[in-house]
């Protein structure tokens, strides 16, 4: 089919306006939030309002075999919106009306498109919470977090997008409308549908609409800094909270890069000797909260804290977090480049992954700045690269290896929250070997035998495997 | 396109991350990437180095507002404003001026003004104000007032300048008005990518301040305060040595001195900040001492305020370059407005007041309008 006469069929479902063929937009749907990976042009952009509208789309796709990638916000960090090879970009940022808080079942259901904060906010109206918080919580979409399964900085105590959805509505290669899941707590119908499609990156299907999970708003919360002259200490830190079986909140460690960094920018009154900085914060009842956080500041002391502070107001409380926000946008201002990782770890080798990663960016000479969340084991190493310099993306890309085979040599996964995509689809075997991947191709080609949705992402086909 | 090393530098410097689409007021209309501060700095990325430059992309450059909300939460801090601002300059300088820009340029550097109004028409608002107010002409005086084009020359911002002299005089503040010899200030060519039009404008409008004798100019215009203040110095190379205040810092000053006294008003008051007086300039408390000092007053900030407040759609020459798009933001910034339960949304500059009340209007939002030298004026006029 020709070019145009797509456009023709596609503007027949949704209106001219909301087909975009044009170079200079088609350049604006090239790209994500990924460094290391090329944009690419694809042949149209739709922007559709309705899922009837998309079941249109994708039964004209499957009929001609054109890819599709279905993108949120684009803010992902794996090139999964990337439309690798070509084909139409399905924007689900106009459908984005939150369709129901139901206090009655503690749900909320919403399209895709919905921005996370915003389901936030209206949760808060009611007393509610939607704890699912990563760092683009103001811009991402509903539908990408669940594509991802995005966590974020109450991953600790509230788990991540996954342990929120409890229902789907997705358009499946074929064009077909299903619903998986739904308001009731329970639910053992069937296989566990509405899970495959968290995380699927959008190849199994387009997520329309999806229901989610809510809870109450807890009551109170304190937040504290513990500072560290050895990472060893903090390490053993982190295991000796999570072993009181206290569960904070969020459980954040900056390394000394990323707290130098955080200072030159910002002037916040980060102590730049320390080896490492955790940020906890505690919430639930008022009096549990007292108790919790005073317990983890003697604990934080007893396993050698040179210092730590309770944050009593609002604003010392909001002047800590501004701290560990501003972590990642320093060290994009130091860099030419930087490129986020995301390998994770069982929370007990923390300080060994943390270790490993200070090695690796001695051994390639690559800064590498390393902040994340250690109360689930998530870090985020940071290569600050400076491609112009001579042989810096060999460099980069070994260091990258390294550092995933690390993470699985310590028990732990390629990525804990950003996802797979293109940019670490080569790594895939070297977690699952050859059984795993190919019990999941077979699922990938039941669900999608021409393989249009968001071809080229996530399941590595070997060459003559291609489906 | 001949662009410079810095500003092809600085467009680099976006990461790409997405966070500007939770602050970009265009984006936010249109849920479209080609709207947005990432979409606007990718693209131009894309065609800069090639030869031939379409109007799309000419019409997604001017359809930024040049507000800088993006700016202002970009992790790396690009400088998106300026960067669409050497754009247009560069797009004009090999492709001509766009249809709106010529009229722009032919309006200001030949008629005096934006609208290419005849000069004398700057004092018709004299006709209806009340006589017991008066207005010196071209006089020695405390302050040089510049009402800038809009207020001086639409019949239906009258109000704003009317309303700013009736409290001039009330308070007992010695000032002069330069009527016909007011020459616009030429932020509409600097901000279309005309400089160095601007940049002559500038040099006459300093000159003409200088000849009068009088070193304190006040504007209730904020795009005519921040060009004053902000790029004439820039423009010029040196300082203008003359002090530049804003409408509504005099005001607030005039109102804790106890020279004006405003009467109660029993409503629910909100307030926007337009993009030039409060995230570019700074200026936000003193319209909120103001507002918060009047009698039986209820106070209501919007949702996005101070260096979060959304643009009302009428930066950047938006509302010349694609009135519909205008529209759109400007709807946006009313449903924000009327979120709050506010009856009246007030603001300091008389291009916010026609945009949200077109935006009223389209949107049909029962909220009244209002620039905040009306607002007080009525409260202060025996
Ligand atoms: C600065 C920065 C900080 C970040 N911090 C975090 C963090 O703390 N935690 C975290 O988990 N992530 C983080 N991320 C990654 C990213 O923001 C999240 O994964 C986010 O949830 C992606 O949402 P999106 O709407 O941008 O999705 P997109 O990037 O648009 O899409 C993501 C994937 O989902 C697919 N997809 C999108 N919508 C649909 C749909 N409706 N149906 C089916 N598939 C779909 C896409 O094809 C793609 O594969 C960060 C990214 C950046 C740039
Ligand atoms: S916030 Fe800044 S760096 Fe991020 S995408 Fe927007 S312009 Fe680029
Ligand atoms: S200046 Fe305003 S309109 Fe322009 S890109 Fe930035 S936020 Fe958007």
């Amino acid at each position: 089919m020709t070019v145009e006469l797509l456009k023709e069929r596609l503007e027949a479902i949704l209106g001219a306006e909301n087909v975009l063929t044009e170079y200079e937009d088609l350049v604006c749907y090239s790209f994500d939030a990924t460094m290391n990976v090329d944009a690419y042009i694809p042949l149209a952009v739709v922007l559709p309002e309705t899922t009837e509208q998309i079941a249109e789309i994708v039964k004209i796709a499957a009929e001609e075999k054109i890819p599709l990638f279905p993108r949120g916000a684009g803010t992902n960090l794996s090139g999964g919106t990337v439309p690798v090879g070509g084909g139409i970009v399905i924007s689900m940022c106009r459908m984005n009306k939150i369709i129901e808080i139901d206090e009655d079942n503690l749900t909320a259901t919403v399209q895709a498109g919905v921005v996370i904060e915003d389901l936030i906010n209206e949760a808060k109206k009611h007393g509610l919470l939607y704890a699912p918080d990563p760092g683009t919580v103001h811009c991402a979409t509903m539908g990408g977090s669940i594509a991802e399964c995005a966590g974020g900085l109450r991953g600790v105590k509230y788990g991540v997008t996954r342990d929120y959805v409890m229902g789907v509505e997705v358009v499946s290669a074929d064009g077909d409308v299903s619903r998986f899941g739904g308001k009731t707590v329970k639910n053992v119908t069937g296989y566990s549908m509405t899970q495959l499609f968290v995380a699927s990156e959008g190849t199994l299907g387009i997520i329309t609409e999806a229901t989610v999970r809510l809870i109450p708003l807890p009551e109170s919360r304190r937040s504290m800094m513990a500072v560290f002259m050895d990472l060893e200490s903090a390490g053993k830190a982190i295991s000796a909270i999570i072993r009181s079986h206290i569960i904070p909140a969020t459980l954040e460690i900056m390394d000394n890069a990323t707290i130098r960094c955080v200072e030159e920018t910002t002037g916040a009154g980060l102590p730049v000797d320390a080896e490492a900085v955790l940020l906890i914060e505690v919430d639930g009842f008022e009096g549990e909260v007292v108790r919790d956080a005073e317990r983890i500041v003697d604990i934080c002391k007893e396993f050698g804290a040179e210092r730590t502070e309770r944050a009593d107001t609002d604003t010392e409380r909001d002047s800590l977090w501004a701290a560990r926000r501003a972590a990642l946008p320093s060290l994009i201002k130091r860099a030419s480049s930087t490129i986020l990782e995301d390998a994770t770890v069982p929370r007990s080798a923390v300080s060994e992954m943390l270790r490993a990663v200070s090695a690796i960016s001695e051994k390639y000479g690559i800064p590498i700045g390393t902040f994340g969340h250690a109360g689930d084991g998530n870090l985020h190493p940071t290569i600050l690269a400076d491609f112009s310099r001579d042989g810096e993306s060999e460099k980069v890309e070994a260091a990258i290896k390294d550092i995933f085979a690390a993470a699985l040599s310590l028990g732990g996964t390629l990525s804990g929250e950003h996802g797979i995509g293109v940019a670490k689809i080569n790594y895939m075997k070297d977690e699952f070997g050859d059984s795993g991947l190919r019990l999941m191709r077979k699922i990938k080609k039941a669900l999608d035998p021409d393989n249009i949705l968001n071809p080229g992402k996530l399941i590595p086909f070997d060459g003559g495997d291609v489906i | 396109m001949k662009i410079d090393e810095k500003i092809l530098k600085e467009i680099e410097t976006c990461v790409r991350c997405g966070y500007c689409q939770a602050y970009c007021p265009t984006y936010q209309a249109t849920r479209h990437e080609g709207y947005n501060a990432r979409g606007r700095m990718q693209l131009a990325k894309a065609v800069m180095n090639g030869d031939d430059i379409s109007d799309l992309f000419r019409t997604r450059i001017n359809q930024c507002l040049l507000c800088g909300s993006c700016s202002e939460h970009c992790p790396p801090g690009v400088h998106i404003p300026e960067i669409a601002e050497r754009l247009r300059c560069a797009l004009n300088e090999k492709y001509g001026l766009t249809a709106v820009g010529e009229r722009m340029r032919k309006n200001i550097t030949e008629s005096g003004n934006v609208n290419g109004d005849e000069q004398k028409n700057r004092l018709l608002w004299l006709a209806n104000l009340s006589e017991k107010y008066n207005v010196k002409i071209n006089a020695k005086a405390e302050y040089l007032y510049l009402p800038g084009c809009v207020s001086s020359l639409y019949p239906s911002s009258y109000a704003v300048v009317q309303s700013f002299v009736g409290l001039l005089c009330i308070s007992g503040t010695d000032f002069t008005v330069l009527g016909e010899n007011e020459l616009c200030c030429g932020y509409p060519l600097f901000i279309g990518g005309m400089e160095s039009e601007a940049k002559s404008v500038a040099r006459e409008n300093v000159k003409c301040v200088k000849e009068l004798g009088i070193d304190k100019i006040v504007t209730t215009c904020p795009s005519c305060y921040y060009m004053w203040k902000h790029h004439y110095p820039e423009l010029l190379g040196e300082e203008t040595g003359l002090k530049v205040i804003h409408g509504v810092e005099l005001l607030a000053e005039l109102c804790e001195n106890g020279k004006l006294h405003p009467r109660e008003l029993n409503e629910t008051v909100t307030y926007h900040d337009p993009c030039d007086l409060g995230r570019k300039s700074g200026i936000f408390e003193s319209p909120r001492k103001i507002l918060t000092s009047i009698p039986g007053i209820t106070f209501k900030e919007m949702r996005k305020n101070r260096v979060d407040a959304v643009c009302c759609g009428g930066g950047g020459n938006l509302e010349s370059n694609d009135p519909v798009l205008s529209g759109k933001v400007s709807a946006l910034r009313i449903s924000q407005a009327a979120e709050t339960g506010a009856t009246t949304i007030v603001s300091c500059c008389q291009q916010c007041r026609r945009t949200l009340q077109s935006g009223a209007r389209t949107t049909r939002t029962r909220i009244k309008v209002a620039d905040i030298t009306e607002l007080l004026f009525k409260l202060c006029e025996e």
